[in-house]
């Protein structure tokens, strides 16, 4: 493997992320070469070795204690929306049940209503059906009776 | 930073605020360390980490468990740190140009205090601070947080080739200043 290569690949190399095989090579490489090998030690001090060991501090508590107070109030803002909302619909809910009531009556008398007047033109038919039938076996002499002119005519 | 169950995450998106809690505890360290290697601004950290969070708590209610809370998570730190950060720079800059304008030597102090213990935080500032915000994102997210390029790439929102390439401009960028303090006898 040529030192170009290797140069070029060492960041990648000191943080294990090429593949297995590559790594294999770059590792070869250092070890027979004296210059990469000093340039993969300086990269080391330079780059890798400074954050070995590098500190670590807790936020303090007050950090979460601020988030906690704004989320919080953001859930409270959104109860008291949903509250106000509701509070509206409150006032609002004689109405309701008085539409609703009224809007089922009206309904229901329509549906009567129908159901009556529909009933009483059926009778109504039917009467004059059968009235027609009665009629027709009264008058039956085995002549028909048009009774109209052009029939008169025709006839 | 251990996985989160998903029946703590489901109870925190019906409101939960407990669940919300135990999510905020096993994840505020990674969120402010991130936030503060960043920003090095401790009250800058303070102020990303609960923005992190807020923003967290109401975008719970759209998470489809299509990727894991963790890789969301690194996602809303870094865009944010990286976003204060630069906002902040702007401020910084302009702030200097105020105090020069008005010959205000006394406020050019911009030391932070010291808020990592320990021998090799100068190192790890100096190495971070020649840095790009997007830059540092990734050093802190490799070699401090121990993630995969994978995942690094995943919080980013960015192609893994980008990850490594950011990363081996950074190397290549502390390494040049390395030498240029001195070490450059040891290559």
């Amino acid at each position: 493997m040529k030192c170009k290569h290797v140069k070029k690949m060492i960041s990648e190399y000191m943080d294990g992320e090429l593949d297995e095989k590559m790594q294999e090579k770059v590792k070869e490489h250092l070890a027979s070469c004296n210059e990469c090998k000093r340039l993969s030690e300086a990269v080391q001090r330079s780059a890798f070795s400074p954050f070995e060991g590098a500190g670590k501090v807790s936020p303090p508590s007050e950090v979460w204690q601020s988030v906690k107070e704004a989320i919080t109030e953001k859930r409270a803002g959104f109860i008291d929306a949903l509250r106000e909302e509701l509070s509206t619909i409150f006032t609002r809910r004689r109405l309701v049940p008085a539409f609703a009531s009224s809007a089922v009556l009206l309904i229901c008398a329509i549906l009567i209503a129908n159901i009556y007047f529909r009933k009483t033109s059926v009778n109504e038919f039917l009467t004059d059906q059968e009235n027609f039938l009665i009629t027709l076996s009264a008058n039956n002499n085995g002549d028909m009776d048009f009774g109209t002119s052009i029939e008169e005519f025709l006839l | 930073m251990r996985d989160i169950p998903k029946e703590t995450i489901v109870k925190a998106q019906g409101g939960d605020i407990e669940a919300f809690e135990e999510i905020y505890k096993e994840t505020s360290s990674f969120v402010f360390n991130v936030t503060l290697r960043i920003m090095y601004n401790w009250a800058d950290a303070e102020e990303v980490t609960q923005d992190v969070f807020i923003k967290l708590y109401r975008g719970l209610k759209n998470f489809r468990f299509k990727s894991s809370l963790k890789t969301w998570i690194y996602r809303i730190t870094v865009n944010s740190a990286i976003n204060a950060y630069n906002k902040r720079k702007k401020l910084r800059q302009r702030t200097v140009e105020y105090d020069d304008a008005i010959g205000d030597v006394a406020s050019g102090e911009n030391e932070e205090k010291k808020i990592y213990k320990g021998d090799n935080e100068e190192a790890i500032r100096k190495a971070l601070d020649i840095l790009s915000p997007e830059q540092r994102a990734c050093v802190v997210l490799r070699n401090i947080e121990g993630l995969s390029y994978k995942e690094i790439a995943e919080s980013l929102g960015v192609k893994i080739n980008t990850v490594r390439t950011r990363l081996k401009r950074s190397r290549e960028k502390m390494l040049g200043r390395f030498k240029k303090e001195g070490g450059q006898n040891e290559v």
